[in-house]
């Protein structure tokens, strides 16, 4: 009989994505249970929206989810015009669309050089973070800041496009499409990529509608849901794609499906900007946002994240206040239902890339 | 030959050091966004001597990305304690500073120096790279005048830091 | 979707409203509702998506809500039962939905409400050394809180 050890991967570490640890017992070099410990970025932000206005919550909620904010604008917008019973304008829905899928793929190229890093490539983060810079630079464009945009709230967006920035969001695609043959020959058909991806880590069918996985780790195992497609918001229902699917379920199979996102992303960049109207408001009347007495009510409201649905649920009691806001990070099933399941029976080298692989992002879970 | 005085050796090994300060790879907060591409190819770092490590016995540089859960400031503190003589703290964005953005939270902490010495702030919320580079160019200004004296006074006033956290984490 | 509400109606003691398109709001009481998630499993809906709780303090009730999902419909589904503010405890629902643990470890450590056969709710989840009421309830006033556990920052003040 052997004896187990117990080992602290901590948050001080390169290899776990984000400021999370996890507890691991081996025995030699198998992990025999996984445990996750959550809580190192906590930051109440349930009880924070309750004490502030509708309009100063903009400012909170973008940085739940810290590599892609954008989504958690949409959600919240969707929920509050859902309560209020606020139909946006069609270029505003149009414009919705492209900052969503801009940072879907600016979120994806971050994802691929994070995931080679586990694998041991350190040459695609510096190509794919430098790429998805340009597409940074495309949002300071529109409103001002890198990173936290704050420009998509309930009515519309904030502001309409400068002049020119259609044809610079066509050009970026443009040029992200002929790096995607770079990254292909120097990852995504590399040898070494199949051999340590092939197989590790398999979530069946069964399994993943089970433990309630979506997004990419469902696509991975055949099932073909997406919010986009089934639940349509913005102006998805327009617009004409397809949801890629594979069947293996395993590691492999969960980063081919993410980068043949990112080419359905371009597509749809594409689509968008050729059916925009190109003239029109971009922000519903809406009263003094000091005064937004929504009515009272609950709302669920949900968008397609890189990661899987991310959704708000709202309940309102009729103040200018929110009662009540639960955010549903999709990492939060993942983690704890996933991952802690999967994990066993793996090596303890392929423990950092699994984690990445599932896509989980520390700031959803604790909030 | 002669013999050197000591302020010479001082010089010349701040000289040296400041240009290889290697910092902490520990992402504590959602300032640390704004870190890759800082280090990648685009604001490249390293051109500086800069580059991320991941054991705390060989680094100078602690920084702190952004704002502090009172369960992340536990291990800060052990990591802080772990690097050796002498080390920089460089403060990252706004909730450093009195909170930032999160003032009526019950979980992140308000001030960071009342808990280890800082020597930069970085103001922002995010800091742009261009921002990082340059509060890296005043480290590197302060540590060639020999004022970056955080890690002496966490020696010298350890009772009351001491104090302070142990208030914090109970 | 009108069929779907129709077999909705049909599970016994439920109050079933239709907010919009796809969204469906199911009331039931607190000892019947780990039949009427059991009964909507084997209808289809395979998803939980979200599992939480709302604290009305007028009223003296906690409110527990589970948000299903099926793929078959299209649909959510969200069933609400409220609860006892002063002594909580309910049902787990983990043995229908494996992803209801975690979600039922946190509202513990935020409400304080219990689940019965979760061996997991009550230990420390993320909040770690915590010594007060749960910090969701709304009699807890948080800037109270900030201000007799940390320092601010008054604004002429320099680095020392």
């Amino acid at each position: 009989m052997s004896k187990t050890y117990e080992l602290f991967i901590g948050p001080n570490h390169p290899g776990v994505p984000g400021n999370f640890s996890l507890k691991i017992e081996l025995e030699g070099d198998t992990v025999v249970s996984a445990k996750g410990d959550p809580g190192y970025l906590h930051r109440a932000f349930e009880k924070a929206m309750e004490g502030r206005y509708y309009i100063q919550n903009l400012a909170l909620i973008p940085r739940i989810c810290v590599p892609e904010p954008d989504i958690n604008e949409a959600a919240y917008a969707m929920a509050v015009e859902d309560l209020m019973g606020v139909e946006i304008p069609e270029r505003a829905k149009y414009i919705r669309t492209i900052v969503l899928e801009l940072a879907r793929v600016a979120t994806y190229s971050f994802w691929m050089g994070g995931f080679a890093g586990t694998l041991g490539l350190y040459t695609l983060i510096q190509w794919s973070v430098g790429d998805r810079d340009y597409a940074l630079d495309l949002f300071s464009e529109i409103c001002g800041a890198r990173v936290y945009h704050m420009y998509i709230w309930p009515g519309g967006v904030r502001r309409d496009l400068p002049p020119g920035w259609t044809d610079r969001v066509l050009d970026y695609v443009k040029y992200m499409r002929n790096r995607l043959i770079d990254y292909d020959n120097l990852f995504f058909k590399n040898v070494l990529f199949r051999h340590r991806t092939k197989g590790v880590a398999v979530v069946t069918k069964e399994q993943a509608i089970e433990w309630g996985a979506t997004g990419p780790i469902l696509k991975a195992t055949g099932v073909a849901q997406d919010v986009r497609k089934d639940d349509p918001y913005a102006a998805y229902e327009y617009l004409d794609f397809e949801i890629p699917t594979l069947t293996d379920g395993d590691s492999w199979a969960r980063a081919m499906i993410r980068r043949w996102e990112i080419e359905n992303s371009l597509n749809l960049i594409e689509q968008a900007i050729k059916k925009m109207p190109k003239k029109g408001p971009v922000w519903a009347k809406m009263p003094n946002p000091l005064k937004w007495n929504v009515p009272k009510g609950e709302a669920y409201a949900k968008v397609e994240s890189a990661r899987g649905e991310h959704g708000f649920y709202m309940v309102s009691d009729g103040t200018g206040k929110p009662y009540r806001v639960a955010v549903r990070g999709a990492s939060h099933t993942h983690m704890f239902t996933i991952a802690e399941r999967v994990l066993v029976g793996q090596r303890l080298a392929d423990v950092s890339h699994i984690l990445v692989s599932l896509d989980i992002c520390p700031p959803e879970i604790d909030r | 030959m002669e013999k050197m005085t000591e302020e010479q050796v001082r010089t010349i090994a701040n000289m040296l050091r400041k240009r290889s300060l290697w910092m902490i790879h520990y992402c504590t907060g959602c300032g640390a966004m704004e870190l890759p591409p800082t280090m990648t190819s685009r604001y490249d770092m390293e051109r500086f001597g800069m580059s991320p490590y991941v054991t705390p016995r060989q680094c100078d540089i602690l920084l702190v990305t952004g704002y502090l859960n009172v369960k992340t400031l536990r291990r800060l503190i052990t990591v802080y304690e772990q690097m050796l003589d002498p080390k920089y703290v460089i403060g990252f964005g706004s909730c450093t500073l009195n909170g930032g953005v999160y003032w009526d939270s019950y979980a992140v902490i308000k001030r960071l120096d009342r808990y280890i010495p800082v020597d930069v702030y970085i103001a922002g919320c995010m800091p742009r790279p261009e921002a990082v580079m340059s509060a890296f160019k005043h480290l590197m200004e302060l540590i060639d005048s020999g004022k970056a004296n955080g890690y002496k006074l966490y020696k010298k006033n350890l009772a009351y830091y001491k104090e302070n956290q142990r208030k914090v984490l109970g | 979707m009108m069929d779907i509400v129709n077999q909705i109606k049909e599970l016994d003691n439920v109050k079933v409203t239709v907010q919009r398109e796809n969204r469906i709001f199911v009331d039931v009481d607190k000892d019947r509702v780990i039949g009427t998630l059991y009964s909507l499993k084997l209808m289809g809906f395979h998803q939980l998506s979200v599992q939480n709780a709302v604290d009305w303090i007028k009223e003296g009730e906690f409110e527990v809500f589970y948000v299903l999902y099926s793929h078959q419909y299209k649909v959510n589904v969200i069933v609400r039962t409220r609860v006892d503010r002063d002594n909580p405890i309910m049902e787990t629902a983990e043995k229908i939905y494996p992803s209801a643990h975690t979600w039922e470890r946190e509202i513990t450590e935020m409400f304080g409400i219990k689940f019965k056969g979760n061996d997991e709710s009550g230990k420390p989840f993320i909040l770690e050394n915590w010594k007060e009421i749960p910090p969701l309830r709304k009699d807890f006033d948080s800037v109270k809180y900030c201000n007799e556990h940390f320092v601010f920052r008054h604004s002429e003040e320099g680095n020392e």
